[in-house]
């Protein structure tokens, strides 16, 4: 069945080409979008690309380069991009109803096989226009092959490929100049995997034996090789799954060294995370904590130890969750070393209304629930560093915090930051 | 004036106590949205504040709330909110010839080159709250 066909539609540096819809100062120039408390590279444009600029390289490694001058450096202000995204998927629903948010610049819509190239190239328009954000469209019969028609959409002028149209011949000659590792789903374990086999392109990958393929790897990778032949193996999902996993990690804004505040960031973290798990109405009943000295662009000695804590049982409450966390931090943090990063994950989620709270007692569960409700009505009014548990709600004890130094207006969301238009 | 109303706000039809439905149900509507009312396109509508005094005469003052909505097209005569020299500016369009104009006589107009200019969007509505201290409610 040929007559549906899939497309990708993503957003070129996102973060990056939003800030310039509202700044007209930075566009044309190099412009990097640092991660949450300024720590590292999350976006940058094709011109700071062509300073030789890296994605995920630290701040201060560029705070030394050259060329520092020309740069634009920009906090990230997720509440904006958040904004943007939503106004790009109510334009695709506009388009059609089939369409599967992907990520925060990217969606998969199914369009219909006529005129799919005519209805790709309105929407680049129509996103475009209206919102100022450049996209690039890929088109095929599989989620696989659009990514890969996403690609080279970017090479080309009209920002659109449909690989669909192409004659089949020609499709084999394109996935055989397609290295295997940027086809979708295959990370650089998978690579090194399939190097091993000598397969090093897309188009390699796409003539293995299916059935070998599951043998020999999952089902997962056949599904891909049956996707870069056309065949659609992975349906439009409309509605995202429930969450099953949640992660809050934070690149700290300084290296901390001292157990207390290892201790206290963990449990401010798990507190943050707790109140995100009552936003989605889930419930975690495993607790990990993650502490990491940075990656190989910082130096001193690495440490990257994490640990995880099985609860009583699931909850959402912001006590029993900075309770393992900080426990779990103690347990894990080591002295003499530089602790640049701390994550907690909570791998197992659960429904809210599934947890039976048999294991916990009356008394407690009252105690959580009052505090729970007190602090998440403290924070919807006064923000979310307003208040906490232990030292969380000190505000100077929090050295990590997002530093945010630069961080564009909140144009889109707050009437005290609006947009300002001239009259002069 | 009423003294001593501390809310007027009407959610839904009024409801018998009892639990009988009212005879207004069948022909409400709903209350007045005003997002409903002035924003045709919310995807593409944008809300900007205004800062100077050159739009007066286009009943646009000083720290207005304008609704600009990048999915028109602008023709002569729209009121715009263009690029220049890098910064947002809101004008009034005129075509023949390409000129951004002021409402206002103590500004000049801004000549548009050859090249074209960068219209951001086209404004739609203006928001001017009035009263004491601009009856701001923030
Ligand atoms: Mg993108």
């Amino acid at each position: 069945m040929r007559d549906e066909l899939f497309a990708i539609v993503d957003v070129d540096s996102m973060y990056a080409s939003v800030e310039q819809v509202f700044d007209p100062r930075i566009r044309g120039r190099p412009v990097c979008v640092l991660s949450n408390n300024d720590g590292c590279v999350v976006t940058m444009t094709a011109e700071a690309k062509a300073l030789g600029v890296e994605r995920g390289q630290p701040w201060f490694q560029l705070r030394n380069h050259p060329r520092r001058a020309e740069i634009v450096f920009l906090s990230s202000n997720y509440g904006l991009y958040g904004d943007m995204s939503a106004r790009m998927l109510a334009i695709l629903q506009s388009v059609t109803p089939r369409w599967e948010a992907y990520s925060i610049d990217e969606a998969f819509l199914r369009i219909p096989a006529e005129g799919a190239t005519a209805t790709a190239v309105r929407i680049r328009e129509r996103i475009g226009g209206w919102l100022g954000l450049p996209v690039k469209v890929g088109v095929a019969p599989s989620k696989t092959l659009a990514k890969v028609a996403a690609k080279r959409a970017k090479q080309r002028t009209e920002r659109v490929d449909n690989l669909a149209e192409v004659e089949p011949r020609r499709v084999q000659a394109i996935l055989d100049e397609f290295p295997v590792a940027d086809v979708w789903g295959i990370g650089p374990r998978l690579t090194a995997r399939l190097a091993a086999h000598e397969v090093g392109s897309a188009g390699q990958l796409a003539r293995l034996d299916p059935g070998w393929v599951r043998r020999n790897y999952t089902v997962v990778v056949e599904r891909t090789v049956r996707e870069l032949r056309g065949i659609s193996c992975i349906p439009l999902e409309c509605s995202p799954p429930p969450r099953r996993q949640m992660v809050h990690c934070r690149a700290l804004g300084k290296p901390v060294t001292d157990e207390h505040e290892v201790v206290d960031t963990a449990s401010t973290f798990a507190q943050r995370i707790a109140a995100k798990l009552r936003r989605h109405h889930r419930a975690a009943g495993l607790v990990q904590v993650w502490l990491s000295s940075g990656g190989s662009y910082y130096s001193g000695a690495p440490i990257d130890v994490h640990g995880s804590q099985a609860l009583l049982e699931p909850t959402n409450a912001a006590r029993p969750l900075a309770l393992a966390a900080a426990r779990l931090a103690r347990r894990l943090y080591q002295p003499g070393y530089q602790y640049r990063r701390i994550g907690i994950i909570l791998p197992d989620l659960v429904a809210e209304h599934q947890v039976t709270g048999m294991w916990t007692t009356a008394k407690n569960r009252t105690i959580d629930e009052a505090l729970t409700a007190a602090i998440d009505s403290v924070t919807s009014r006064y923000g979310k560093a307003a208040i906490g548990l232990g030292r969380a709600g000190v505000r100077t004890r929090a050295e990590w915090e997002m530093k945010q130094q630069v961080r564009s207006p909140a144009y889109t969301t707050r009437w005290d930051e609006l947009l300002v238009a001239h009259a002069r | 004036m009423v003294v001593g109303v501390r809310s007027i706000t009407v959610e839904g039809p009024p409801v018998v106590a009892a639990g009988f439905p009212s005879p207004a149900e069948d022909h409400y509507d709903g209350p007045l949205r005003l997002d409903d009312h002035l924003v045709k396109n919310p995807s593409a509508t944008f809300v900007l504040r205004v800062s100077g005094h050159s739009m007066t005469g286009a009943g646009i003052a000083d720290g207005d709330e304008i609704l600009v909505d990048r999915s028109l097209t602008a023709s002569d005569g729209s009121i715009v909110v263009a690029v220049v020299e890098s910064e947002f500016t809101v004008k009034v369009l005129r075509t023949n010839p390409p000129r951004l104009q002021a409402a206002n006589r103590e500004y000049d107009d801004v000549p548009i080159p050859e090249d074209g200019i960068s219209i951001w969007g086209v404004v739609t509505t203006v928001i001017h709250h009035v009263g004491p201290g601009g009856g701001r409610a923030r």
